[in-house]
């Protein structure tokens, strides 16, 4: 494997490759440019080709027909989504609770592998991080079970509430509440799950770092802060930037599992609505619009972060 | 060196075949549905008819792990008709099979037949050209018994529901004869009993006033007072459900919430009818005095059996088989469950209170469950084929023999009849593991969809419990929503948004959020969002029916 | 580290481990509650209350479970699979991954760009069965590992990990002589541990709870994965589906209810509890073998 300089692929691209900077890298990196064919072989096979479907959420799907002899019919589908007032509210709400799962839940698995990595004992950590990723296999039609007892009426909540005087609360059936609810639990369920790639960094630090430090006399605070958190910043950007990818699904397994008629306008996403519509008329033109869309949208999102982590922090840790 | 330009190679030829196979998967879009183009199978037996050879059926296997292709039944039935059979294989889920199917069609795999699909997916099924027509005259020929059971449910010409504008069948509905009387309201009989109610509550006074003592005289005598009189869900199933709330309430004011029903010829929804506005200011007096579960809403089914089955409610709809012993019927949940902590339980069953006009009633479901059966486009040219699926749907449903045959076994081997009448699996059969590996079962689905209870009584039901399950039935009366089977655009579109309306401000109503005399208003938001437009084709289409 | 720690740092250290003992009581108990219902006597294994032990203990549902044969057939096919797909997406990751953290590489922009695009925009469900069937990958293991065999989320991760190995180490190799495939397999893969063992967890455990392209794509019962095998004991036992509920009236089969459900819950998840400490051993060679290195 390692006499890579492949002669024949080698002449090739000298003689493809005109002269100066560019054709000098070619070549510098022609066994590299090799290693990505399979990659991208791959990707061409299994995620290109199959991307004509997203044309139908311009068509008309005919069962029959096929996709390619259904008729076009332009916008219809994209009309339908935004002259249907109720989309935006999901799209609203989506947004909302997407956006506040990222602001508080981002932070979280930063912060508990940060705090992991703190403790001493190796048996005692690898215990905590075990059990902290169990909820993650936890499926939410389970999960929500539990959380509807928790925060039902003669839940602990509801009984830590009796006891400070305070009249009982029905959480999962108020507006105010419910989002917050939504928020936590998700962070439950994954924090622990997604500190994994933190801790895999925290590993990758060069103990040396530390040790340097310690003889400058830096205390575990300012090697937290100085140490620690500024390695872990590409990873955290990367996995921020990425996150945007997936900002329009806030949880479709989780909502719909929990909520009800009374929080309905607070907690009504586009996957629930969309699965209910379909539910009644399973249309595959709309929801391959629908997808469409939350594509579009992911896609500037992820190009704006990328925009804005490169204007604050460099070149260094953006995704190109 | 070698390896690597090895690995290249393959990777381009992957590439290449990918080309040629997608171009090749648009062509074959493009043809028309020919028996050829579509399934293998389809097309070998066709041929195999042709020259003589036994025709090969497909039967549907929806529990891999609980059927045997050459086991008993198959070959019960295999004997039965005299043709070859296979398997489709599939899976429980209702939503993989929906998505399954869709995919076979699309991409030209079209199976013989299929069952239990939504009324919508049928109608662009039979619209787009991917089922076949079903002649009337094949169908009664080949299958009188399910005939004969359709005219003893529906009257004459069942067919009616299901026929397309062109005047043609494409689908063999199925009844669910249960579901037009499956809801009751029960209550805990032994609570009534403790807090000094000797007879059933028969008007809507006499509930309130046992509801309110399952409240306040600790029926479950723990001395505390941590019970409610009832409990009800606003989903049910898969979905947000109208007809699940506190629908005995409403019936007892004469509307049947969640349904389109015809009252004399009229078309009307339940929820927006003025009746609605009395039983709502009954639920949310109830409300106020704490009888009702304050957090009802938030209830799933399994939060539901939870309250029910932990003694924290006294009353509750439900299908009539959970409040009576299994033997009887089927399941049982109520009663197994809650004598297992409560052993004295019982249940009293009702349909409902009498309102102040002497009306009750709860809402049901309409017994047509589904389409039912549609055949692939490509049976439509192959007519014998057809006929002997049908003769296969009315032995495998209808004839006792081959039913036995394909559910129960051999007599003296795998089962016996009791003197009671009931059939008991003999050993080592009564372990659901030996009958999968003998071959009976409920499982093989050819079709498993025509269910006679009273064929199958003597199955179900031992003899002894026989008036308990009769008494029990009886009791599920109400009216049910005509709309189910027919095709219906208009509502389909206004659905979502108007049943979650509905059902937020019943919430809202029920828990003095919305005061009550903003029902008409209510009624008004709801006729502006869709409604006025779902009530005018409900009323087309009942006027369609009834000039018939 | 030898060093010595303050009072502080020791009152620190203890709240941290009070901290996190609360919090691992309060993340085990969901996964707590299904080992308690699945031990628990049919009867009471219906509540959604709070339960710290069974009352009546029955091994009942897990002799049911291990006589099922399909639940077995289902490990094995979801352990074929999980490892085909853990080991041909690692290398087949690493491999894009690798060239893509060079930053000069020509063409670099464009292929990210080609790789961000599939993270985001996909064809929908026809057209990937329509591929899976003409390329005759139906029926086989192959329709589950290979579509998702370059996910964009990985290869990104991967190669900025990459990117953070410090420059100055390749150089050196270089400098000895040694070729970028050299380089990549001796040198970047070693010092890489963490981030394989983090794409290796991840992709494992996507491996593992996937159902729905199996549902797909296997017909074959034989075939089907573990997660296939234990929804459809689900539904099965799911007292609101009206077709598994007619089905199982027509011979008044009885609902084995929520301590089988329980059951396999619990034994789905077991294995990967069982592996995960062989994983995490690799978290921390990474740091043995950067530090001999720098």
């Amino acid at each position: 494997m390692s006499d890579i300089g492949a002669p024949t692929a080698y002449r090739e691209l000298r003689t493809r490759a005109g002269p100066g900077e560019r054709a000098r890298r070619f070549v510098k990196y022609r066994a590299l440019l090799l290693m990505l064919v399979p990659g991208f072989v791959f990707l061409i096979i299994f995620n290109y080709i199959p991307m004509y479907g997203a044309i139908l959420a311009f068509k008309e799907f005919k069962i029959m027909g096929g996709i390619a002899n259904s008729p076009w019919v332009g916008m219809k589908y994209f009309d339908k989504a935004f002259n249907d007032p109720h989309f935006y509210v999901v799209l609203k709400n989506t947004l909302i609770i997407s956006f506040y799962k990222l602001l508080f839940g981002f932070p979280v698995p930063i912060l508990f592998a940060i705090l992991l990595n703190e403790l001493p004992g190796r048996r005692f950590k690898r215990w905590v991080q075990t059990i902290s990723y169990l909820p993650h296999f936890i499926s939410w039609i389970v999960l929500s079970g539990i959380f509807i007892t928790i925060f039902s009426l003669e839940g602990p909540i509801n009984l830590l509430l009796k006891a400070m005087d305070h009249l009982p609360i029905i959480f999962m059936a108020d507006e105010h509440y419910f989002r917050s609810i939504l928020v936590g639990t998700s962070i439950y369920q994954s924090f622990g799950w997604g500190s994994i790639i933190y801790l895999a960094a925290i590993a990758g630090i060069d103990p040396q770092l530390h040790e340097a430090a310690i003889i400058d006399g830096a205390g575990r605070f300012k090697r937290m802060r100085y140490i620690t958190l500024p390695m872990l910043v590409p990873v955290i950007s990367i996995m921020l930037i990425l996150s945007m990818g997936s900002i329009l699904d806030a949880g479709f397994d989780q909502i719909f599992n929990m909520y009800n008629a009374q929080v309905m306008d607070v907690a009504d996403i586009i996957d629930t609505y969309v699965y209910r519509i379909g539910l009644i008329n399973a249309n595959y033109s709309y929801s391959t619009a629908v997808g469409l869309f939350k594509s579009v949208v992911a896609l500037i999102l992820v190009l704006g972060v990328n925009r804005i982590v490169k204007t604050i922090g460099g070149n260094e840790h953006t995704l190109w | 060196m070698v390896k690597r330009m090895k690995w290249l190679a393959a990777g381009l030829s992957v590439i290449q075949v990918g080309l040629i196979v997608s171009a090749c998967g648009n062509s074959n879009n493009n043809d028309s549905p020919s028996p050829a183009a579509a399934s293998g199978t389809a097309g070998a037996s066709a041929s195999a008819s042709a020259s003589g050879e036994k025709m090969k059926l497909m039967v549907w296997n929806f529990d891999a792990d609980k059927t045997n292709l050459n086991g008993y039944a198959m070959n019960a039935i295999r004997e039965k008709l005299g043709v070859d059979l296979d398997f489709y294989t599939s899976t429980n889920d209702p939503d993989a099979i929906r998505e399954k199917l869709l995919l076979q069609i699309a991409s030209g795999d079209i199976p013989d037949w299929w069952k239990e699909v939504p009324f919508a997916d049928a109608d662009k099924f039979a619209d787009q050209g991917a089922a076949a027509e079903i002649p009337l005259d094949l169908l009664e020929k080949n299958a009188p018994n399910y005939m004969k059971w359709m005219e003893k449910n529906l009257g004459p010409d069942p067919m009616r529901y299901v026929r397309r504008p062109d005047g043609k069948i494409y689908s063999l509905p199925v009844l669910w004869t249960l579901a037009s009387s499956s809801e009751v309201l029960g209550y805990r009989k032994d609570w009534l009993e403790k807090v000094g109610i000797t007879k059933t509550p028969e008007t809507i006074d006499e509930m309130g006033e046992a509801l309110t003592r399952f409240r306040n005289d600790d029926p479950d005598g723990n001395g505390k007072k941590d019970t409610y009189g009832m409990t009800a869900v606003t989903t049910s199933g898969q979905g947000p459900s109208i007809a699940a709330i506190f629908s005995p309430v409403f019936g007892a004011y004469g509307v049947y919430p969640g349904a389109t029903v015809d009252m004399d010829g009229k078309a009307v929804r339940g929820e927006v009818e003025p009746g609605a506005k009395e039983a709502l200011t009954t639920l949310s007096k109830w409300f106020k005095s704490e009888l009702i579960d304050p957090e009802f809403f938030v209830n799933k089914d399994t939060n539901l059996d939870d309250k029910v089955i932990s003694s924290k409610v006294g009353a509750v709809a439900r299908s009539w088989w959970e409040f009576i012993q299994p033997e009887a019927f089927f399941s049982g949940k109520y009663y197994v469950k809650l004598r297992e902590q409560v052993p004295n339980a019982e249940w009293a069953l009702s349909s409902g209170p009498k309102g102040p006009d002497g009306k009750f009633g709860i809402t049901e479901g309409n017994p047509m469950l589904g389409t039912g059966i549609q055949f692939g486009i490509q049976l439509e040219k192959d007519q014998a084929k057809m006929a002997k699926y049908l003769q296969m749907f009315d032995a495998t449903s209808f004839d006792m023999d081959l039913f036995t045959k394909i559910k129960y076994g051999e007599e003296g081997v795998t089962y016996e009849r009791k003197e009671d009448g009931s059939y008991v699996y003999l050993p080592p059969y009564d372990k659901e593991e030996e009958r999968t590996k003998f071959g009976i079962g409920p499982y093989y689905h050819a079709p498993a969809s025509f269910n006679d209870y009273d064929f199958q009584a003597p199955f179900m039901t031992r003899k002894d419990l026989m008036p308990v399950k009769e008494e029990a039935a009886s009791k599920g009366i109400g009216k049910y929503d005509f709309m189910t089977p027919l095709s219906k655009p208009v509502y389909t579109e206004f659905k979502d948004a108007l049943d979650q309306m509905t059902i937020k401000n019943y919430i809202n109503f029920i828990t003095g959020r919305r005061p009550i005399g903003e029902f008409d208003a209510f009624v008004a938001e709801w006729k502006k969002a869709g409604g006025e437009q779902v009530l005018a084709e409900a009323q087309a289409k009942l006027d369609e029916l009834n000039k018939k | 580290m030898v060093y010595r720690k303050s009072l502080t740092g020791k009152m620190i250290d203890a709240l941290l481990y009070a901290g996190m003992v609360v919090l691992m009581f309060v993340t085990l108990y969901p996964f707590w509650s299904q080992i308690v219902l699945s031990l628990e006597e049919g009867a009471s294994a219906y509540s959604t209350g709070f339960m710290l032990f069974p009352r009546q203990l029955s091994f009942e549902a897990y002799r049911l479970a291990f006589h099922y044969t399909p639940l077995w057939t289902g490990y094995l096919n979801t352990i074929v699979r999980t490892v085909l797909g853990v080991v041909l997406i690692l290398v087949f990751t690493a491999l894009t991954a690798y060239p893509l953290s060079k930053k000069d590489l020509p063409l670099n922009r464009t292929f990210t760009g080609l790789l961000l695009f599939t993270m985001l925009f996909s064809g929908g469900l026809i057209p990937n069965y329509l591929l899976i069937k003409n390329l005759g990958l139906l029926n086989s293991v192959w329709s589950l590992v290979l579509p998702g065999m370059i996910s964009a989320f990985n290869v990104l991760i991967m190669r900025n990990f990459f990117r953070s190995i410090p420059e100055s180490l390749e150089e050196s190799a270089r400098v000895d002589g040694a070729g970028y495939v050299r380089i990549f397999v001796s040198l970047i893969v070693p010092l890489s541990t963490p981030v394989l063992a983090t794409v290796a967890l991840w992709v494992g455990v996507g491996h593992w709870n996937a159902w729905f392209d199996s549902l797909i794509y296997i017909s074959d019962s034989r075939k089907q994965v573990l997660q296939v095998v234990l929804r459809k004991i689900v539904i099965e036992n799911d007292t609101s589906n009206l077709n598994a509920m007619i089905q199982k009236m027509s011979t008044n089969t009885k609902y084995t209810g929520r301590q089988l459900q329980s059951t396999v819950i619990v034994l789905s998840i077991v294995p990967m509890l069982v592996v995960y400490p062989f994983v995490q051993k690799y978290f921390v060679k990474g740091v043995m073998v950067g530090a001999i290195k720098g």
